[in-house]
């Protein structure tokens, strides 16, 4: 494989009609494999469902993908890195999200409620009864943030909230189910982020101070 | 949900800005933070807003590690070629109980 070839020489081989474009689509695809390899390689205990051959056709399919996901995209490079570097991030970002859907493949969402959230912070509140003053202010501020969950949160944001903060669940996941993108999601538990720690502001509270309590 | 998990939320909260970059803004700029971390080690520094994103979403966090890594053993000539990975994918330890 070329080792050297430099970032205007990759777009030029792959954007035009010459006679190196097979060769660099070759290198390119190549890349994208390991890429994919690497990454799914890191990450096989979510594909603890697959068998060997099935692994590697997925790698294959992922690789597939991102050259394809790179050729429509490389218009947006900048040179602002390798173009190998730039190129990988396709093909980890396809095989790390296929990862992820493998390993929540069969688990509802709908199972994960908010109620054990809610209880667990209920328990904070209930806390209060005990004589310490830890305690105390933890109650306090759970009870706080439990209010802004419950009352200015958007149902969406809460649902979101739920599921990616507190039970771990992949975005990329959520994303699916709820037919959005990535970028909606994120604003969505932005939005939900900013409306606690705005609260929490307002009663007097850094973050930094408070956090230590739920460790 | 726990106390490590409810915490660690807490902390996002505490680092929330007014203004965050999004995914798509984030995985835009990731080769360019990535090649300076792996080149300076002080990418943060230059791109506050990349690091930013980075603590506060873990599937773009989980994507800039691995990329860094691939370009790290890249920058050392050490990336593993395509044979070994195969064979590291095929050796997950339930294939090699069937």
């Amino acid at each position: 494989m070329q080792a050297t070839r430099t970032n205007p020489e990759w777009v030029q081989a792959l954007t035009g009609a010459n006679p190196l474009q097979a060769e660099a689509l070759s290198e390119l695809r190549e890349l994208l494999l390991r890429a994919a390899l690497y990454t799914l390689a890191t990450h096989v205990d979510d594909l603890r469902a697959r068998t060997p051959d099935e692994r590697l056709a997925l790698a294959e399919d992922c690789a597939q993908e991102a050259t394809l996901a790179v050729l429509s995209r490389i218009g947006d490079f900048r040179g602002d890195s390798k173009f190998t570097t730039w190129a990988y991030k396709f093909g980890i970002n396809v095989a790390l999200a296929r990862a992820r859907r493998e390993r929540w493949k069969g688990v509802s969402l709908d199972a994960l409620g908010e109620e054990e959230a809610t209880d667990w912070l209920e328990q904070k509140i209930d806390a209060g009864v005990v004589d310490s003053e830890a305690a105390a202010l933890r109650s306090e501020v759970a009870g706080m943030i439990q209010d802004v969950i419950n009352t200015e949160l958007t149902e969406r944001q809460r649902q979101v909230l739920h599921w990616i903060a507190f039970d771990d669940v992949p975005m990329d996941v959520v994303v699916e189910r709820l037919e959005t993108n990535r970028n909606a999601v994120y604003k969505l538990l932005h939005d939900a982020r900013l409306k606690v720690k705005r609260r929490l502001s307002t009663h007097g509270y850094e973050v930094e101070d408070i956090y230590d309590l739920f460790r | 949900m726990t106390e490590p998990t409810f915490s660690r939320w807490l902390r996002k909260v505490g680092d929330t800005h007014e203004s965050e970059i999004d995914c798509s803004a984030c995985l835009d700029q990731i080769s360019a933070y990535v090649d300076l971390e792996v080149a300076t080690g002080q990418a943060a520094g230059s791109m506050p807003d990349v690091s930013q994103h980075l603590n506060q979403c873990s599937i773009c966090f989980d994507e800039y590690q691995v990329l860094k890594e691939l370009a790290r053993l890249e920058s050392i000539d050490q990336l593993p070629e395509e044979d070994v990975l195969r064979q590291q994918l095929k050796r997950h330890p339930k294939s090699e109980q069937s």
